[in-house]
Order: structure tokens, then sequence, then C-alpha cells
């Protein structure tokens, strides 16, 4: 995923022709339909629970394929099919870090966050932990790796609009950037979490049914011989037997091998530290719910990593790993090059509209991620660093219940038990809608902050972005979660050493390995100062980030607060008070 | 009694699409009487020792009128919700105690602890392992085993199958271990923090 989205642009797709056009019009189509959404659904409320949570009513189902449409960008369906295309056996390896993650997801982290959280990541250390700077530390992070992970979403999508669109000039990727940063903006601000969830859900339908038709035509192709497909495309890549083997982009040195580690390391336990992942927990009703949502995520992340494995050695097979290596260095396009293949070639109208059809998904792909990305983004502003930090109001003790449960004869009296007089009720609720219109704030400035780096580093080679998202996220939040749901000493300031012990470090390391400086490829290639030597920084940082909160702990002068601990675990693990 | 009409049907109205509250918690005490005998009655004081009461009657016993002076509209006697709903906070920290150590919420922390430790040790493990092979066996990984597949690519598909198994597993695990005492003592909980 993270080489995948390079963004050096060699000539345009070698097949030119009417088939652009039809994509340009299946993408608005997609841009007409998204838009409606957000318009239908942004009307169905505007509270709090309905910005962040999207009304915390969604089905299992539902928030199964959101879950699925946030986590597989446009960089996993084509990138790592690209990716096998290009380096077969080591393109595998990516898909199985990707989904592997997702039982740390679903064991460790999904019911207890659900249960014990209300919008974001740091609720549920401010549950046991009642300290401004832990929140704003928590905030900080998630904020840091939503914009990192954005960048890279956007850079992407700029060289990749434009390159299936079959334009390569620079006005073309500036617009898209432009466009695409105000389409989830405007998904953002009008429907919140609601309309980012449909259309999550939209996308990833559309994903897999995409997949789905490309391996059948695929397979039918082979009669389904899937050792068949394997030597064929062993035979057409110009690598032979090698391209089964692992080694062919990671081989090379041991760095390389032990860049991959690191790597591995770092999507295995950054996406239960990922913050547009952990939100959509709270967009169903209960811990049954999100495991059953995870559950649905896990069938359908893994069913598309398996079809992405069949449909990058099929680009091989079909194509040759030479004319992807032509159309986009990175293998981006081999998706859609084999989409015209499998259609019945360049000029023939299946090929143009199955060509067309995958281009658009992949647009909406885009789309889709950017804006769940942009929503996290500005709730971990709003909902951490501003109302829970920076204006230090006073947290509110949240109902027992959600007052549409309330029996009738018992909603005359105040929900919660921490308010005095329904006066402070009142002002907490305004509060609140303040809050929402931070949030709504902060998208547009996040959005806006996006565009304006996207479009600085448009010529800058960023691929490194998104493992280090992985890697922060590994490194900064993993560890700060998992101590506060299972360690009954942890204390404020473990937890405040543990976000920065994983966050500085996998900064700094980044700042000074190969893909900063020192090399032909890095962000600045004509100086050197690293010292570094890996391109990832999570084998480093993930443990420094444990190790962080473990000494904070154990150096923290304040005893842990048991009581805290015991309404964390009794509401992570029975449901019992949660939002 | 009012508290035994709205004890917990009224919140399990939203989840009809699982098990409905009330049936469970009633099942779940008469299958386990012992597991849902976390105390009713909120512990005044911290030092008091509130161990797993025998006698299971969880909901009914009344909560004595601790901060009446805190609800002026509502008499404790006639409407004991609204005076439950204005205790400070001191009193729902000792109901979370309390669960913690009842016996009910001892056996739910432990069967799932029980599962997941090991079990999320032994898949990273595996994982690890595997991509650890690439860059410490890369000859044992190429090694053929069945046509054009070998040992990396087996062990590849490996991975896709356990995660598949252990998803089953775990959702196994918590659906006939913990799932229904779980639910049973949110509401018990909830019925306390009222």
């Amino acid at each position: 995923m993270t080489t995948a989205m390079t963004t050096a642009t060699p000539p345009p797709v070698a097949p030119t022709g009417d088939h652009h056009d039809l994509a340009i019009v299946l993408f608005a189509v997609i841009v007409l339909v998204t838009l409606t959404i957000t318009l239908w659904v942004g009307r169905q409320g505007s509270a709090t629970e309905d910005f962040y949570a999207g009304g915390r009513d969604f089905t299992p189902l539902q928030n199964g394929f959101a879950l699925s449409g946030d986590y597989l960008s446009a960089a996993s369906f084509l990138g790592v099919a690209g990716l096998i295309a290009l380096y077969g056996y080591d393109g595998v390896l990516y898909s199985i870090g990707f989904l592997v993650a997702w039982l740390v997801v679903l064991m460790l982290v999904a019911e207890l966050v659900r249960n014990a959280g209300r919008y974001t990541l740091a609720d549920v250390l401010a549950l046991r932990l009642r300290r401004r700077k832990v929140r704003a530390a928590a905030g900080g992070a998630s904020v840091v790796v939503t914009l990192l992970y954005l960048v890279a979403q956007m850079v992407g999508a700029g060289s990749l609009v434009a390159l299936l669109l079959g334009t390569n000039s620079a006005t073309a990727r500036t617009w898209t950037i432009i466009a695409v940063g105000g389409l989830m903006i405007v998904y953002v601000t009008i429907g919140g979490m609601r309309a980012t969830t449909w259309i999550q859900i939209v996308k990833a339908f559309l994903l897999i049914a995409g997949s789905v038709l490309l391996t059948v035509l695929l397979l039918v192709r082979f009669h389904g011989d899937v050792g068949e497909l394997m030597r064929q495309a062993a035979q057409h890549s110009g690598a032979g037997p090698r391209y089964l083997e692992p080694g062919l982009k990671y081989g090379a040195t041991f760095t390389s091998r032990l860049d991959f580690f690191s790597l591995g390391l770092a999507l295995v336990l950054g996406t239960a530290g990922l913050p547009h992942i952990l939100s959509r927990f709270y967009t169903v009703p209960t811990a049954r719910a999100a495991r059953r949502s995870t559950m649905w995520a896990i069938g359908l992340v893994g069913g598309f990593y398996l079809m992405a494995i069949a449909l990058g050695l099929g680009a091989t097979a079909l194509v040759g790993s030479s004319e992807v290596r032509h159309a986009n260095s990175a293998g981006n396009t081999a998706v859609p090059l084999l989409a015209l293949v499998l259609g019945g070639g360049n000029g023939s109208t299946g090929g143009v509209v199955l060509f067309a059809l995958i281009s658009a998904i992949a647009f909406a792909t885009i789309l889709a991620v950017v804006a769940g990305l942009t929503l996290a983004s500005s709730a971990a502003f709003a909902h951490d660093i501003w109302a829970g930090a920076w204006r230090g109001r006073t947290r509110r003790r949240r109902p027992f219940l959600r007052r549409g449960a309330v029996p009738a004869s018992r909603s005359a009296a105040p929900a919660s038990g921490g308010v005095d007089s329904t006066g402070s009720e009142q002002s907490a609720e305004a509060s609140e809608r303040q809050e929402v219109w931070v949030a709504r704030f902060a998208a547009v400035g996040i959005g806006a902050a996006a565009i304006a780096i996207s479009l600085y580093a448009q010529q800058l080679n960023v691929a490194f972005l998104v493992g280090l998202a992985f890697a922060v996220a590994a490194s900064s939040n993993l560890p700060v979660l998992l101590y506060s749901l299972f360690w009954s000493r942890f204390t404020a300031r473990g937890a405040v050493w543990s976000v920065y012990g994983g966050l500085v470090p996998a900064i700094v390391l980044v700042v000074f390995s190969p893909v900063v400086s020192g090399t032909k490829a890095a962000l600045f290639p004509g100086v050197d100062f690293h010292w570094f030597p890996l391109e990832n920084p999570g084998l480093v940082s993930i443990p420094l980030g444990f190790l962080a909160g473990w000494i904070g702990t154990i150096t923290s002068p304040e005893p842990a607060d048991t009581d805290r601990f015991a309404e964390l675990e009794v509401r992570a693990l029975t449901g019992a008070g949660a939002a | 009694m009012p508290q035994q009409q709205t004890s917990s049907p009224g919140q399990g109205q939203r989840f009809d699409w699982w098990a409905a509250p009330a049936a469970a918690t009633d099942a779940d005490r008469s299958t386990a009487p012992g597991r849902s005998a976390v105390p009713a009655q909120p512990v005044p004081t911290r030092t008091v020792q509130q161990a797993p009461v025998q006698a299971a009657q969880p909901v009914a016993v009344e909560r004595p009128p601790v901060r009446a002076a805190a609800a002026p509209l509502a008499e404790p006697a006639v409407e004991p919700a609204a005076a439950r709903a204005l205790v400070p906070a001191t009193d729902s920290t000792e109901v979370y105690r309390a669960v913690q150590r009842s016996e009910a919420f001892q056996d739910i922390r432990r069967s799932y602890r029980a599962f997941v430790f090991p079990t999320s040790g032994a898949f990273l493990g595996w994982y690890l392992l595997y991509v650890a092979a690439q860059a410490a066996a890369p000859g044992l990984m190429r090694s053929q085993v069945a046509g054009p597949l070998n040992v990396a690519w087996l062990l590849g598909l490996l991975q896709f199958a356990t995660t598949f198994l252990l998803t089953w597993l775990y959702a196994r695990n918590a659906r006939t271990k913990r799932d229904r005492a779980a639910l049973g003592l949110r509401w018990d909980t909830q019925d306390q923090l009222r």
C-alpha cells in the first residue's frame, strides 16, 4: 500500500481513447450520488451524537461494510493488486498484514472501546485518567495520524485520477486534489458521521461487487485453473519462477528485509490505533453489534484481499509486468488495465465499459476514505483538543442511558448523576452544540490544510506516509489504549509518556531515515542527513511507546485511581452505563 | 413496585434484534443463581466489604433514602428513581467497585481474558514468525510444495485461514461464554446506578 501510491507518473495509460470519456461520466455520477446522500442524510439530525456517531443506530452489517470501506483505500484496491502484478509474492505479504491486523481489533479493542468510549479514542482514556493533558496528547496524536494518512491519500488521488482520466498534466492533478478536498469537506460538514457512513457503505459495496465481477471473469478466462493462472503470471512477469518466491522487492539486502519486518509490525498493530476505524464502533448500539460488524469487516476485507491477489496475478498473466510498469511505475493501473483486457481489449465496448467502471470505483474509494479521515480528524480536534483540553470544561458525567431509552415514568428526572440542576444540563447541551460547530469548522480547516500540504507535496514522493501513519498509530495510540483497558496500575503520567514516547521517536526516526534524505527517491534528494537505516520506524518506535508508558507509570508519584479503573472495566466488559 | 415494572425491558426495546434483555436476565438467573448475585444495594462506605450476596434477589432491595435532600421534587419513598438519578458520583463509584468484586463479573472477566490473551499471543507470534521467515529463511520459503505453490504461498494462505478461524472461534466463545452473563450484569448494574 505504501509504495503503491508513488506519485511519479510516467506516460499515461498505454491504450488511450474514448474509454476515458465514459469514465468522466461515471465520475460525475459518483459525485452526484454521494452529494445526494449527504444532503438527504444530513437533514436527519444535527445533535452531537448524529455528527460524531451517526445516531448510533447502524446495523452490524451496515457498519461492517462501512468499516471495510474506511479501511480499503484506493491504495489497497489498485496498489496491492499493482504490487502483486509487479513483485508477485512480495505484494501478497502486504495484504496479509492488513488482514491479520483485524484480529487485534476484534479481540482486544472493538467491544471494549465501544462500551467505554463515546466518540473518540481519547474518551476511553478520559474515563479513567481525567486529565486535560491526557486528552490533549491522545487527541493530538489522532490528528497527526489522520493528517499523515489524509495527505498520502490526496496526493495519491491527484495522480491516480489524472492517470485514470488519461491526462498527465500538472493542472489536472492540482484541480483533482482541490476537487477531492472540497467534496470531502462538504460531506463531513453537512452530513457528519451519518452521511460519511452511508458513503462508505455504497463505496464498499461497489468495490466488492467490482472485484467479484473481475475475479469471476478472470477465473472463467482460466477455466478455474488457479495453478495455470500462477504459471502464466510467472511466465509473463519477466522474472520467471522468482516471481512466485519471496524477495523480488524486499530481498536485496538484510536491511530491506528488516524494513519489511518493521512495516509488517506497524501494519498489524497500527490498524487498532487508527482513529477513523475506532470511531466506527460508536455508530452501532452495543458492543455485541461492534463485534459482529468487525466480523463482517474481516470477512469482507479477507475476501477482498484474496480477490486482489487473483487480480494482481491476472494482470501479470494477461497484461504483463512490463506493460503494467510502463503505464505506471508503481503498478497503480494494473487493475484497470486488466479490466480493459477482460472486457475484450482496447477499442471493444466491453473493455471500455469495464475500464470506466473500475476507474469510477477507484474514484469513489478515494472520496470515501478521505471523508472518513477528515471526520475522524475533526472529531479529535473538536471533542478532545478543543472541548476536552483547551476549553477545559469539567467533564460532564454522561447519562447512563440514552435519553430515548429511559422509560416514561423516569424521563422527568435528569438522566445523569453529576449534573446539579437543569440549568447546567441546558448549558451542557448548548456547549455540545457549540462543539459540533467547532468540529465543522475544524473539518474545513483540516481539509484546507490537507489540500494545501498536498498541493505543495504533489511533486514529492510521499508514498511512505501511509506506512508512517500506521507506525505512528501503533506506537502512540495502541500502547495507551491497551494499557488503559487492561492495566489496573496505569496512571496519567504513563498515558502522556506513552503517547509522546511513541509519537516523537516515530516522527524523528522518519526525518532521519532514507525516505527524507540521502537517496534518489527521497523527499529531499539533494541533501543527506539520514542515519536511521529503515524506511519504517515501527520496529523501534512501537516498543518505545510501550516502554515509555510502563516507565511513566512505575515512576509516577501518584498511585493509579482504582475506582476509575473499576468503572472502566465494568463498563467495558458489560456495557453498563455505555453511551 | 415501580422498580420491577421498569427494571429493564424499557431499554431492551432498542435492541430487539438480539436477545431480549428481560428474557436473558431471567434465563441467566434461573440457570445460574449465583451469577447475578451482584449486591443491589450500593455500599454506603468504602470500608464495607460487599462479598457476593448469596441471596439471588438483586433488584428487590429498596435503596435507603440517602440523598433525599438533593431531590426536592421527588420523595424517595414514592419515586425512588428520581432520587437515584440525583445521587452524587461517589455512589456510582461504589456500585462499580462492588460489581467489579462480584463473582459474576470476575467470571466474565476470566472467560474473556482466558481466551483473548493466549489467542492474541498465538496469532501475533504466528504472523511475526511468518514475516520474519522471509528475512531469516528465504531458502526454506522457496521450496516447492505442489505445482506452482511453494512454502511461502502455503503459509500465506494459511494466514488467511487462521484469521477466519480465529474470528469464528472468538465469536463463538463470546456468544456462549459471556454474552448472556454480561447482559444480565449490565441491567443489574444500571438498575443500581439509577
